[in-house]
């Protein structure tokens, strides 16, 4: 007893000692109340315009200790203030123990973390009695509690139930007061004009091993999305019945959400395939809720890069960056040849205007967008400062051999030297809020970055000639005589063809740029869709050769000290491209493709770092990139 | 009366009044006899709600029975297996122990907000993180150097003297960015859009008339300061929202680290290793 109370009031008296920050003296409150400087000033001249003015940059897919499988391996610690603080600029101790710190924050960032066994291990860890109510509840606390074997055994459980939708368990007030938890801190941290928070999670369909992932994004506040719980793959895995969540929480609540996929490039053949889930027929009225909901693709992210294929697109030399093809998510099934059309983006562009002959309506017409997908609570996409897919692959000497994701078949495991220090969001909206964001993603004025913030503005247009990109009202011009990224072309007036105006700039503390290039898609009279990548303006005097090809920019990096030199690209590259090959009578897409020059990849700064030496194997050195969404051509 | 609501030394002895509660009531063994269970308004209030987290509802008298019986089984079983020593040398319980007193530690101090006395404190001495930073308003006027750098240099001199007879920027040099000027920025702002370079480099200039070249990353610039004025301490109210989750964010860091150092200093640890006894 006495003992206790010594105990007890020792705890008090430690717990609430004041923290002793003043260095010598008290310091009276209104000291600090000199003037503001220009507090009410405006950024840009421009801001009545009403278009875009600057990119924002930012990241709308992450974890924390909130999601199972983000919870259950090392993340221990961290939640979503911590993940908005970090995103913010602020440092943070990540679950490893070290210090972490973005070189510049982000603008943007949703916190996202799986409906699935949402909030389940802080409440496993906290013993919250729902979770002990329940058998299965009892017997995965006692797994938690012997430490890592265990964990990794309730895990494997979680990824069975995943595999087969079914949930093991299920606490809804957990789900529910997480939910509640979320938003409120989003709410907290958001702001609008500095940093916009959003409200989001994963809806995490994953049907034998397939994945059929999306980010579900609300553009509202916790007063609309507190009315609802996520719709979860436990709900329904398809994807048909989470739209129709979704336009029953529109019609609740007023509400805007929108659904984003992601990892086409291990759904095993299913994340734009040309029939449903069930197996049925595309309709006119799926084309219709799909375009209604997923305007955007993550195609670009920590499990690789989902532009194209190699085998998709033999004659572009740059189709094999980050390739993820050795199976489907959980390495159940293998990659087959005949999956891979509809698992990448540029071939689902594709796919859609020749579906969208068929139905009336494009249900594949989604802009391009990068995140990260980290499980850390950091986002990290920088090459030089990667924080790892998981927490376990924060730095250390030997993440890179670490699985990243393990197979009962070898072959079709991952690992750490797999993964990807990507993607980034860029986002041409007219303020930094979430409605000025969500609408710019609406309306795919948005592109994806591999990580560098590479700045990219494409216009296209019928009357635009070569000295408009050299306009002082360049923005203003392409707006009043063209479209933006993720816009439409239609009609073609009789006897003009698309002209595309686009500028681009390095990431100012980044790489100089190797070239910039326009990939077309299109479906010709028969049905059959085509596809070119153009060339169209680089660094240097490099010539196109007889074979049509550009030479290489050439290379500075020296990957035993994990450094470039910008002597070999461009800045800025400012250019006038005009389809040498446009039939009106043929639907067509363009997106801008451009590339830098070659940078070390995170793992030689690994290698550099914990002085270590990594399997041959594995790549060290790469061009870094961004892909803007595509501007349409319907006749 | 406010001002004594604020005041930590009360916090102190509340708080510690409540911890020792908690601990009473958790532990409970000695307010209530070894060989008496009572079911009080106070246990059937808290099975109550305990069923209307999960349930969303009350329960009704049959399943309140139920639960009661529920009850007074776990605590039977509890008092034996305590009364027989089953909790010592159990991994399972020992890990518990620790995780309920972590969150104990972690959840007395996430409620308390600090009063502004601290957090001016914290400002303080956290300075550098919270000073506002110069705003500066320039225009810039750009010169990409291209394929013929040196024509390019001699341009951008030609292009200095015009503009300091009165020429007017928007005309001059190449394009780049949608502004040529910016009006009240701060050096992280110039920074993303110019790099690091160039924003050093403007740091150092004085309003005045038009001079560079100024180097970036895209090429080079011939600048006008306009007007610079200082950043300093924003007034506290700007700043005492964040100031408020900086300060929970740095005690939630440290608080278990302070504590388990507290808390260990009051044992004496032998380690025996090799023979050897090492006292510390």
């Amino acid at each position: 007893m006495n003992k206790r109370i010594i105990s007890a009031a020792f705890l008090a008296a430690t717990i609430l000692q004041p923290a002793v920050y003043a260095k010598d003296q008290s310091v009276n409150v209104l000291g600090h109340n000199i003037e503001k400087p220009n507090s009410q000033m405006e950024y840009s001249p421009h801001i009545n315009k009403g278009f875009p003015q600057k990119v924002l940059w930012g990241d709308t897919h992450l974890h924390t200790t909130y999601s199972p499988d983000a919870g259950m391996v090392g993340n221990f610690n961290l939640g979503p203030e911590d993940a908005y603080r970090f995103a913010r600029g602020e440092q943070v101790r990540a679950n490893n123990g070290m210090q972490v710190k973005l070189v510049r924050p982000l603008d943007f960032l949703a916190v996202t973390d799986h409906a699935e066994y949402y909030g389940l291990i802080p409440a496993l860890r906290a013993g919250d009695p729902s979770i002990l109510s329940q058998e299965v509840g009892r017997r995965w606390y006692k797994l938690f509690n012997e430490g890592a074997e265990g964990q990794y055994k309730v895990l494997l459980e979680f990824a069975d139930t995943l595999n087969n939708n079914t949930a093991a368990f299920n606490a809804e007030d957990i789900r529910r007061s997480t939910w509640e938890m979320e938003n409120r801190v989003a709410d907290e941290y958001n702001e609008p004009g500095k940093f916009t928070a959003f409200i989001g999670y994963e809806w995490t369909s994953t049907p034998a091993g397939d994945n059929l992932h999306r980010i579900v994004l609300f553009k509202d506040d916790a007063k609309k999305t507190g009315q609802i719980i996520p719709f979860s793959s436990f709900d329904s895995t398809d994807p048909e019945d989470l739209w129709d969540f979704l336009a029953k929480y529109e019609a609740k609540t007023g509400g805007q959400v929108m659904a984003i996929p992601h990892n086409s490039n291990v759904s095993g053949g299913l994340m734009f395939d040309t029939k449903t889930l069930k197996g049925k027929k595309l309709t006119k009225a799926y084309a219709e809720m799909r375009a209604r909901f997923e305007r955007i693709h993550e195609m670009t992210q920590m499990k690789g890069d989902s532009e194209t294929h190699p085998k998709l697109s033999p004659d572009d030399e740059f189709a094999n960056y980050e390739t993820w093809d050795k199976g489907n998510l959980t390495g159940v099934t293998a990659t087959t040849d005949d999956m891979l059309p509809a698992m990448y983006a540029r071939e689902s562009l594709k796919t859609g205007m020749k579906l969208e002959k068929k139905l009336g309506v494009n249900p594949f017409k989604t802009g391009f967008i990068g995140s990260t997908d980290s499980h850390t609570s950091l986002s990290t996409a920088g090459e030089d400062n990667f924080f790892g897919k998981l927490s376990q692959l924060e730095p250390n000497a030997s993440r890179w051999e670490h699985y990243t994701i393990k197979s009962d078949t070898p072959e079709l495991s991952t690992y750490g030297s797999d993964t990807t220090a990507s993607g980034l969001a860029a986002v041409w909206a007219t303020e930094n809020t979430r409605a000025g964001i969500f609408e710019a993603m609406q309306r795919r004025e948005v592109y994806a970055s591999t990580g560098p913030r590479i700045t990219v503005r494409v216009f296209a247009g019928w009357d635009f000639v070569e000295t408009d990109i050299h306009r002082s009202n360049f923005a203003q011009y392409g707006y009043e005589n063209g479209v933006p990224m993720g816009g439409d072309l239609t009609k073609a007036p009789k006897g003009k063809t698309p002209h595309l105006l686009i500028r681009t700039l390095r990431d100012p503390d980044g790489a100089n740029l190797d070239r910039v290039q326009v990939v077309k898609g299109w479906v010709d009279k028969k049905g059959d869709s085509h596809e070119k990548v153009f060339d169209v303006a680089w660094s240097g005097d490099r010539k196109i050769n007889s074979k049509g090809k550009l030479p290489a920019v050439g290379n500075t990096v020296n990957i035993a000290d994990a450094s470039y030199t910008n002597t070999i690209g461009e800045p800025l590259i400012f250019t006038h491209w005009k389809d040498p090959q446009f039939d009106p009578a043929q639907n067509a897409f363009y997106y801008v493709r451009v590339l830098e020059i070659p940078t070390p990849r995170w793992t030689a700064y690994d290698a550099k770092r914990f002085g270590i030496k990594m399997d041959k194997s594995v790549l060290n050195e790469h061009q870094e990139r961004a892909y803007t969404s595509a501007i349409w051509y319907t006749p | 009366m406010n001002a004594i609501w604020r005041e930590p030394l009360l916090h102190f002895i509340i708080i510690g009044a409540l911890v020792f509660l908690a601990f009473e009531l958790s532990q409970g063994d000695s307010i209530v006899e070894e060989d008496h269970i009572r079911i009080d308004a106070g246990t059937m209030a808290q099975l109550q709600a305990q069923f209307n987290r999960t349930r969303l509802r009350q329960p009704t008298d049959d399943e309140l029975s139920k639960l009661i019986d529920n009850y007074i089984r776990d605590e039977v079983y509890y008092r034996e297996a305590r009364a027989m020593g089953l909790d010592q040398n159990d991994t399972v319980v020992r890990k518990r122990m620790y995780q309920k007193l972590d969150f104990l530690l972690e959840e007395l101090t996430e409620e308390k907000t600090p009063n502004d006395e601290v957090l001016a404190q914290f400002i303080d001495s956290n300075a550098s993180q919270f000073r506002e930073e110069p705003h500066i308003s320039f225009i810039q006027v750009f010169f990409n150097l291209g394929k013929n750098p040196e024509l390019t240099r001699n341009l951008a001199r030609k292009t200095l003297v015009r503009l300091n007879n009165g020429a007017t920027p928007e005309t001059e040099g190449d394009p780049t960015f949608e502004q040529q000027t910016y009006q009240g920025v701060t050096p992280s702002e110039i920074k993303r859009v110019f790099g690091t370079a160039f924003s050093q480099q403007l740091n150092t200039l004085e309003p005045s008339e038009w001079v560079g070249p100024v180097t970036s990353v895209y090429g080079i610039h011939i600048v006008k300061v306009i007007n610079k004025k200082e950043g300093g301490m924003p007034p506290f109210s700007d700043i005492r929202q964040r100031a408020i989750r900086e300060y929970k964010a740095d005690r939630r860091q440290d608080l278990r680290d302070i504590a388990y150092k507290k808390m260990r200093e009051r044992y004496t640890i032998t380690i025996d290793s090799a023979g050897k006894a090492i006292k510390s």
